[in-house]
């Protein structure tokens, strides 16, 4: 059970990290080298987010207990959202990533998305993710409008948890830009080189 | 005073204290857990440390010890004259807070319990008594994370300072000093903790050293040496399930002064078993079975040597 203390400190945490450094007005340099998707082929996030009015890159670790626990969230707003012109995309950006382990982990955890294989970690360079189950929203041309966490719960999930990506979503579709646009991402550290 | 082995009765009477702690833990234990590979470190090895993401905490640590024995100057376990017992109890109040990003500090509010038994030309001796013991406040600040990158470590540097808060031996006044609850010095110490993660194998092994400021009491001047640690931890974490690490610590204590005249040299080797779990993202626990070899040079000039159990309950921010 999530207390009014915790919620109170998340949210003081979430305050702060929105005042850190302004999120780029400038479109974002995306990575063009081409990763390995769970869907068959190479993409680059670059080509993806071109696609869609709006692209969520979820960062991945299959070995995270945090997310793990949000693979269910993750799928309802992938589909809840599909309709909307958002795409989700995941990104194993762990220097263990493999093509195939992240196809036997999309598959298991019934991703409605892919995941794209980045060992080299550059997506998670350009994009300053640290930590698993960082998430960032792209708009088609490359500008980063929201970036950290799914939502304030860790590892166990409760009904009142703050949902930060799910009301960054809603505020960018409808034409306004995120109260948060920065939040904790509350995940695994990203095993790099 | 003769140190003297504890009774078939009493001994019983602390394993069944400490079966009861170990049978609480047991049921305390939910059916599924929620391990996190990167972050044990502070779930398993080291109380009061706060985890990734954790704020604050607050927890409560339950210890039992059963004094078996001690060492000799010359490295020789001894064991206890007929009849003679030790039995120490603790309890530590325990609160965490992360002041920077990476950075953490910890206050350690131990109260200690102590029951003693003797025989001196009358008899039998009993004591027991107790009180607030010696305060400590450490800090961490981990440099780089375990288990972020491949070829580097998690690096964390360590700083702790211990104050005389307690009652120190020579103002007790139990005969058998059962009473004493601190040291009567401030001591301070510095480490570095390397810790790396593979996959669900958690590696620790940390450095330290302590210095031990000097005093005076009845006229007599003591300094104790500098004091050195080192700790290895190796852990394994169950997913869904508990975190399991054996873990070994040497403390070698260098000559001390007392009058000018030169002290012996302290050591002591201790082993454990700990469980750490994690109940949600408020609560988790953390249980550790320890020891004191009684093999040949397993510690020295150690007045107890002994077996116990420890739990401590953690509720986080």
């Amino acid at each position: 059970m999530v207390t009014a203390l915790p919620r109170a400190v998340l949210l003081a945490l979430a305050v702060l990290a929105g005042c850190g450094p302004a999120l780029p007005s400038a479109s974002t340099a995306l990575p063009e080298h081409r990763l390995t998707s769970t869907e068959g082929g190479a993409r680059s996030l670059a080509d993806l987010v071109r696609e869609a009015r709006l692209t969520v890159v979820v960062f991945f670790s299959a070995d995270c207990a945090c997310q793990r626990a949000h693979d269910g969230r993750l799928n309802d707003l992938a589909l809840a959202y599909r309709s909307r012109g958002v795409q989700f995309v995941a990104v194993d950006a762990e220097v263990t990533a493999t093509a195939a382990q992240d196809l036997a982990e999309a598959r298991a955890r019934g991703y409605p998305f892919p995941i794209l294989s980045d060992p080299d970690g550059k997506s998670a360079d350009a994009l300053g993710a640290e930590w698993a189950t960082h998430a960032v929203v792209l708009d088609a041309a490359g500008r980063v409008h929201y970036r950290g966490g799914l939502d304030s719960d860790r590892n166990t999930l409760t009904a009142s948890a703050s949902p930060w990506l799910k009301d960054a979503l809603d505020r960018l579709l409808a034409g306004r830009e995120p109260e948060l646009s920065e939040t904790t991402s509350l995940g695994c550290v990203l095993r790099r080189r | 005073m003769t140190v003297l082995r504890p009774s078939s009765k009493s001994r019983s009477r602390a394993g069944s204290l400490i079966a009861l702690l170990g049978g609480l833990l047991l049921l305390a234990l939910p059916r599924a857990a929620h391990a996190q590979a990167c972050c044990v470190g502070g779930t398993v090895l080291t109380p009061g440390r706060l985890n990734l993401h954790e704020e604050a905490l607050v927890g409560v640590q339950l210890k039992a010890t059963d004094a078996l024995g001690s060492f000799d100057s010359q490295g020789n376990f001894v064991h206890p004259s007929k009849g003679a017992r030790e039995v120490d109890f603790e309890e530590d109040l325990i609160g965490s807070l992360r002041v920077l990003e990476r950075g953490q500090v910890t206050l350690l509010v131990p109260v200690l319990e102590t029951y003693r038994r003797a025989t001196d030309l009358t008899g039998f001796i009993t004591d027991g008594g107790g009180g607030i013991g010696d305060l400590q406040v450490s800090a961490r600040w981990d440099a780089t994370i375990a288990g972020a990158s491949l070829r580097i470590p998690g690096i964390a540097v360590l700083a702790s300072v211990t104050l005389p808060t307690g009652v120190p031996p020579e103002l007790a006044t139990h005969r058998l000093s059962a009473d004493s609850t601190g040291m009567g010095t401030v001591r301070g110490g510095l480490g570095i903790s390397l810790e790396q993660t593979f996959g669900k194998v958690l590696v620790d092994l940390t450095g330290s050293g302590t210095v031990t400021s000097a005093r005076t009491y009845r006229g007599v001047h003591v300094q104790l040496g500098p004091s050195f640690n080192a700790f290895a931890a190796l852990g394994y974490s169950f997913e869904p399930g508990p975190i399991l690490a054996v873990t070994a610590s040497y403390t070698a204590e260098l000559d001390g002064k007392t009058d000018g005249m030169t002290t012996s040299a302290h050591t002591q080797l201790r082993l454990g078993l700990s469980l750490g779990h994690v109940f949600n993202d408020a609560w988790r626990m953390q249980a550790t079975f320890f020891g004191d070899p009684p093999a040949p040079q397993a510690g020295q000039n150690q007045p107890v040597a002994g077996v116990g159990l420890s739990a401590t309950f953690f509720h986080t921010w």
